[in-house]
């Protein structure tokens, strides 16, 4: 886990330093970009203002040309003249320290300095008939026009500019100062330039780098009147520019430092750089939340995973446990079945002695079973509160008469401290209040070996009408370790195993108490000195229905054994029918046994279709369903009874039977449309209690005519086989002599355990031979051979099932296990095998019944 | 799963990099041709020994004297399209100065001249008013000048032959400044014209000459053509012959010397302040002799020395300050075209040089 997510972490963390050297990388070439930009709209803003200052310079020239040439004009108007106009113009002229001179074609000059043509190339121009600006080192800046006569050049005017005079006059500047500027003429002499010339020289304008710069300039010139560059020379970084001075030849060249040119957007860039930089620390951030976030999810994915898994697993153990429950109440449902039919007809004291120690083991290995069931309840959340109105009195009646006796018996002393202040009515799970106060007091006692047990009973008024029941329970047992205390509530843990070996006990008990009291929204606590004794408290909040106080319990006590005595509810009912369908014979004497006293009239039946036939002949006050049972099952059963037209029975309460105490289970029934339900092994209270609920109340006798009514054995129970109803059951039809003959010539089969037969008969012989009578009429043989010939290995498979069980229970054991055989071939489609074994299976079937003809048949 | 979620991510952040810088690159994508090209495109043929063989040398001897590389596209007859498709050639390869040789070619192509207007074109006489199209040519009258000074000197007759291909500005100027040559030495001799009305027709150029040199007793002839065809005529003839624009080769010594434009200097000049931007605005290039642009390039034993050192002191003076068309000039009608002390304008020699100074005479065959 550590490892992938260091993975993980790795890969991300290689991901993001590779995102944020792209972002730079990007971040750089956008800074390029930008810069290019920057420096482009420089450039041209440079440039403008070059052409600006080029126009500005133009302007100046050919104001001076203008001038020059309206004097050339007036001079060609009044030639004779000429000397006069330009001693006017030399006199205004004094000011700007101008002169004026006119040339001839001879060289000479008839007014003014006489001017080499070398010198000033204009000169020549102008005798061709152009305007020209020419500047020479030595002379300064010369203005020439022609002179004309006629169509010809006659003389060529011109107006001289000193170097110092023409740099005044024609002084330039750029940038506030800030850059360097120059006029040059065609061959690149400077004419004109401005004050910080120092600039230029700080750098190599003119040296090599200049050829680049110029070429650069000139091919930008090519399509406008000025342009400009950005270069970074020796002496730093620069905008150069340069603009042409239109017909006069010459031009505009300069520099302006960069830091002058980009003075008004140097702050973009660095804007920009912010706002990138902020956009990064912002992606990074982004990032680290992006990976945090997936860390999670994937975290979670993983835990979900692992949760999953875990369910499955706890569901497996508890889906193992529910069944394992089943498994073990079946056998169990047998044994405390036969079990109470002990108690109540055995005479002989020391066999009700072991009855009663059956009953009691019995009895605590169901409570294990059902602690294990509530513990697989809880662990799949399925175990509900069931809050009901209930008497706190009756809930510590039974604690303290559970308890007493098995104190006593350890040579305990068993304490009851309860508040009398208590009220007597409150609301919650009664069940549940009593298996948790029950649970501490039998740990208690069995880890107590001398002294005493206490329960004590409070409580504290809560705000809302209900108060805070605290069940302690304190002993003088062996204690617990300090640092066991913390281990004490988990499931399936004991606390020194070693030492506590000889204690019986699952472990489950304390975890199961722990989680009872919290669903209930208590606590339980434990303070314990080991060696000393151990008192576990447990606070549970109950509502409050009653709140006359409850009394001494002592006293109460008393009372209640004084009048109530220890009677069942008794249930008298001769007038009431009652049909029981369970496909194990054994069950339905189970009820019919239970139910002797009654006086109901109970129908029995061992199928479904059985059952159908019944509810449709007869109509009945109660129907006990069985849920598994072969070829229909109680749920079909039940639908199909539903579907029956004109059904007498349509009104009838239909009850389950079942051993299966699955989670769930109840609402299923209840969903499927019966009106309730009984566990097996069935008690014959539960019994009881179910008929006092579901029978009509007019049906219902008090006990005392019980003596009234005759009891009819045949009357009593009925079968709905014919052949049974037609033949009544011969319970009672031998002498203890013929019993004892049939019983030794029985002994005499091979091939049939009675002693195995008489254990699922109660250990009855009368019984015994009354079910070996029932297995002999039910001759298989025809039904089998049918369905052998017709191959119908569906019908043959539920036939051979039906011999298999019965030959069981009667102890022929090889027939039955042979019969299984063939049952799981017809059930596998193994025809060859089926084929193989009919004819041996049938002729030890046929032996065997024909030896119980001869022995029972005989006796009739 | 996993792996493939990777991939797909990175795939996509590789390609919105590639966009990224794509797009950034592609902006940024600099303007290519950084070494200097002049682009030239002749009518005929480059070995011509005419006109398209001298302005290709000349053209090749600027380029290799200032480091310029010349991307020659020969053989594109006037009018034909050639020339068009010459120029889009070069604007496709980044050339940004093109030389076009003949002065018909900007009549062909002015529309594709304005379509690139990053591109300078050149080209000789032929005045057009567009930013990138500048006009170059020598003073060749100059030239003419000298040359007639040798052929007034020469002549016994007085009665000198012009072979002239046309009646415009450019051939009637040659004519003045050689009349005007003539008559500075001899104010006596005749200069005959005879028009051609072709530049390039031998045959018609062979039989000019001859009916002057038969019927106008011509001992010197000049010509204004293309090819050298009046030379053969001459030697053949009998009769001294000025050349023009061709070398001594092995002609005879009747040719006395040759009016030679110096193409090279002129488009030294023309590349030079093409590479420094020096070019002067809306003017136009008309160099002279003044910068070596031309000359009398050989002189043949029949020139004395006499003949030369009155051309060289006129050739000085031309050099210094001296111009052809100054000082009091008729023309053969009569009339004052210039006064003393009066120098006629460039503007009027390019454009209305329709007249022809005094001593020139029009012979007509008929």
């Amino acid at each position: 886990m550590k490892s992938i997510r260091k993975r993980i972490s790795a890969r991300m963390l290689a991901g993001l330093l590779i995102f944020v050297g792209v972002m730079i990388f990007v971040g750089f070439l956008m800074r390029g970009k930008l810069n290019a930009l920057l420096r482009t709209h420089i450039e041209n803003s440079v440039a403008a203002q070059a052409e600006l200052l080029s126009k500005n310079t133009q302007y100046k020239l050919d104001a001076e040309i203008t001038r020059l040439a309206e004097i050339a004009e007036e001079i060609r108007m009044q030639e004779a003249d000429y000397a006069n106009i330009l001693d006017l113009y030399s006199d205004m002229a004094k000011k700007t320290e101008c002169t004026y001179g006119l040339l001839t074609l001879e060289g000479t000059a008839c007014y003014g300095q006489k001017l080499s043509t070398r010198e000033f190339s204009g000169i020549r121009d102008s005798f061709r008939g152009n305007s020209a600006i020419s500047y020479s080192e030595k002379g300064g800046l010369l203005f020439t026009v022609p002179v004309c006569h006629g169509d010809n050049v006659k003389y060529v005017l011109y107006q001289k500019y000193e170097k110092e005079e023409a740099a005044l006059q024609f002084a330039i500047d750029c940038f506030e100062k800030k850059g360097y500027v120059s006029i040059r003429d065609i061959d690149g002499t400077v004419v004109v330039e401005s004050a910080n010339a120092e600039l230029e020289n700080r750098t190599a304008l003119t040296e090599a780098d200049f050829a680049s710069i110029s070429q650069k300039l000139n091919e930008r010139l090519n399509v406008a009147s000025s342009a400009c560059i950005y270069q970074k020379v020796s002496g730093g970084e620069y905008y150069f520019f340069k603009a042409d001075l239109q017909w006069t030849g010459m031009s505009l060249v300069g520099m302006v430092p960069e830091e002058v040119a980009a003075a008004d957007v140097r702050g973009i860039g660095m804007l920009v750089l912010w706002v990138f930089g902020l956009l990064l620390v912002l992606f990074v951030i982004g990032c680290f939340y992006l990976f945090l976030s997936e860390q999670k999810i994937q975290e979670s994915k993983e835990l979900r995973e692992a949760k999953l898994a875990a369910e499955t697993a706890n569901r497996a153990k508890s889906d193992f446990l529910a069944n394992m429950s089943h498994e073990i109440r079946t056998p169990i449902n047998g044994i405390l079945g036969m079990d109470a039919m002990m108690l109540k007809e055995c005479k002989d004291e020391s066999l009700l002695e072991y009855a009663k120690n059956i009953q009691s083991a019995g009895q605590s290995l169901l409570s294990i079973i059902n602690d294990i069931l509530d513990i697989s309840k809880i662990e799949s959340g399925k175990l509900e509160i069931l809050p009901t109105e209930y008497e706190l009195f009756s809930v510590l009646n039974d604690c303290y008469n559970m308890t007493k006796a098995r104190a006593e018996n350890k040579g305990l002393a068993f304490q009851m401290q309860i508040d009398p202040e208590l009220p007597s009515g409150m609301y919650g799970d009664e069940v549940r209040i009593r298996q948790i106060i029950n649970n501490l007091l039998s740990n208690a006692v069995k880890y107590t070996k001398e002294g005493t047990v206490t329960l004590s009973l409070n409580y504290e008024s809560t705000e809302d009408d209900g108060i805070q029941l605290i069940i302690s329970v304190a002993d003088t047992g062996i204690g617990i370790r300090e640092e066991d205390i913390g281990k004490l509530f988990e499931s399936f843990t004991r606390v020194e195993e070693k030492r506590n070996r000889n204690i019986e006990g699952t472990g489950l008990g304390l975890n199961l108490t722990k989680n009872l009291v919290e669903l209930m929204g208590g606590q339980i606590s434990v303070e314990s000195v080991y060696g000393e004794g151990s008192c576990f408290t447990a606070k549970i909040p109950q509502k409050v229905m009653n709140a006359e106080p409850m009394g001494d319990f002592g006293k109460r006590y008393q009372h209640f054994l004084n009048t109530s005595g220890t009677e069942m509810l008794s249930v008298f009912a001769p007038d009431a029918q009652i049909l029981v369908v369970d496909d194990v014979e054994m069950n339905l004497k189970v009820v019919t046994g239970l139910l002797k006293e009654t006086g109901i009239q109970i129908d029995t039946a061992v199928s479904g279709r059985e059952c159908l036939e019944c509810v449709k002949a007869k109509r009945y006050d109660i129907i006990f369903l069985d849920h598994m049972m072969p070829e229909m099952d109680g749920i079909e059963t039940l639908q199909h009874m539903k579907l029956i037209t004109d059904n007498p029975n349509s009104e009838t309460p239909v009850i389950m039977l079942t051993a299966n105490a699955i989670i769930g289970a109840r609402e299923e029934y209840l969903q499927a449309g019966f009106q309730d339900y009984l566990t097996k092994p069935i008690r014959e209270e539960e019994l009881r209690e179910m008929l006092a609920r579901y029978l009509r109340p007019e049906l219902l006798r008090q006990p005392e005519e019980r003596g009234e009514v005759p009891q009819d054995e045949s009357k009593q129970q009925k079968t709905s086989e014919k052949h049974r109803e037609a033949e009544p059951t011969p319970q009672a039809g031998f002498t203890e002599a013929e019993k004892a003959e049939i019983m030794q010539r029985l002994r005499g089969i091979a091939g049939l355990d009675i002693q195995t037969g008489l254990g699922y008969c109660l250990d009855e012989e009368d019984f015994y031979i009354q079910m070996l009578q029932e297995y002999m009429k039910a001759d298989k043989i025809p039904d089998l051979e049918r369905y052998f010939d017709a191959e119908d290995w569906n019908e043959y498979r539920i036939t051979v099932h039906a011999l298999k069980s019965t030959s069981h229970t009667l102890g022929a054991v090889h027939l039955s296990e042979e019969a299984k055989a063939l049952e799981m071939a017809a059930k596998a489609g193994d025809t060859d095998y089926l084929r193989s074994h009919h004819k041996g299976m049938l002729s030890e079937y046929l032996q065997l019944s024909g030896q119980l003809k001869s022995i029972l048949g005989g006796t009739r | 799963m996993k792996i493939r979620k990777n991939g797909v991510f990175l795939l996509g952040a590789g390609i919105v990099l590639l966009l990224i810088i794509g797009s950034i690159l592609l902006f940024s994508n600099k303007k290519k041709g950084d070494k200097m090209v002049i682009g030239v495109i002749l009518p005929g043929s480059s070995d011509e020994p005419g006109w398209n063989g001298i302005h290709y040398q000349g053209i090749r001897d600027a380029c290799a004297e200032l480091g310029v590389t010349m991307e020659l596209y020969e053989n594109a007859p006037e009018y034909s399209g050639e020339c068009e498709k010459a120029v889009r050639e070069m604007a496709e390869k980044g050339i940004k100065a093109i030389v076009l040789e003949s002065y018909n070619y900007p009549d062909e192509i002015e529309e594709t001249i304005k379509e690139y207007p990053d591109i300078s074109f050149y080209c000789c006489s032929s005045d057009r008013n567009l930013d990138n199209y500048k006009t170059y040519f020598a003073r060749v009258y100059q030239a003419r000048y000298l040359s007639g000074i040798v052929a007034g000197m020469k002549t016994k007759s007085n009665h000198i032959g012009y072979v002239a291909a046309m009646d415009n500005n450019e051939v009637n100027r040659g004519i003045n400044a050689f009349t005007l040559g003539v008559r500075s030495v001899n104010p006596e001799a005749v200069v005959y014209v005879s028009y051609t009305g072709d530049w390039d027709n031998g045959e018609k150029e062979r039989q000019e000459a001859a009916a002057l040199v038969n019927n106008c007793r011509v001992d010197v002839l000049a010509y204004h053509q293309n090819q050298p065809f009046v030379v053969g005529m001459a030697e053949e003839l009998g009769v001294y012959v000025i050349g023009y624009n061709i070398d001594r080769g092995e002609y005879s010594d009747c040719l006395l010397t040759s009016v030679v434009s110096n193409w090279n200097m002129v488009y030294q000049e023309i590349i030079a302040d093409y590479l420094q931007n020096k070019e002067i605005g809306v003017r136009n290039y008309w160099i002279g002799i003044e910068k070596d642009a031309v000359e009398l390039s050989f002189y043949s034993k029949e020139v004395s020395q006499e003949m030369i050192d009155a051309v060289e002191f006129a050739a000085d003076r031309l050099r210094d300050d001296k111009e052809v068309f100054s000082g009091l000039i008729y023309d053969n009608a009569g009339n004052i075209r210039c006064n003393e002390n009066e120098v006629i304008r460039d503007e009027i020699l390019q454009q209305q040089m329709n007249w022809l100074v005094e001593g020139v005479e029009i012979y007509e065959v008929n």
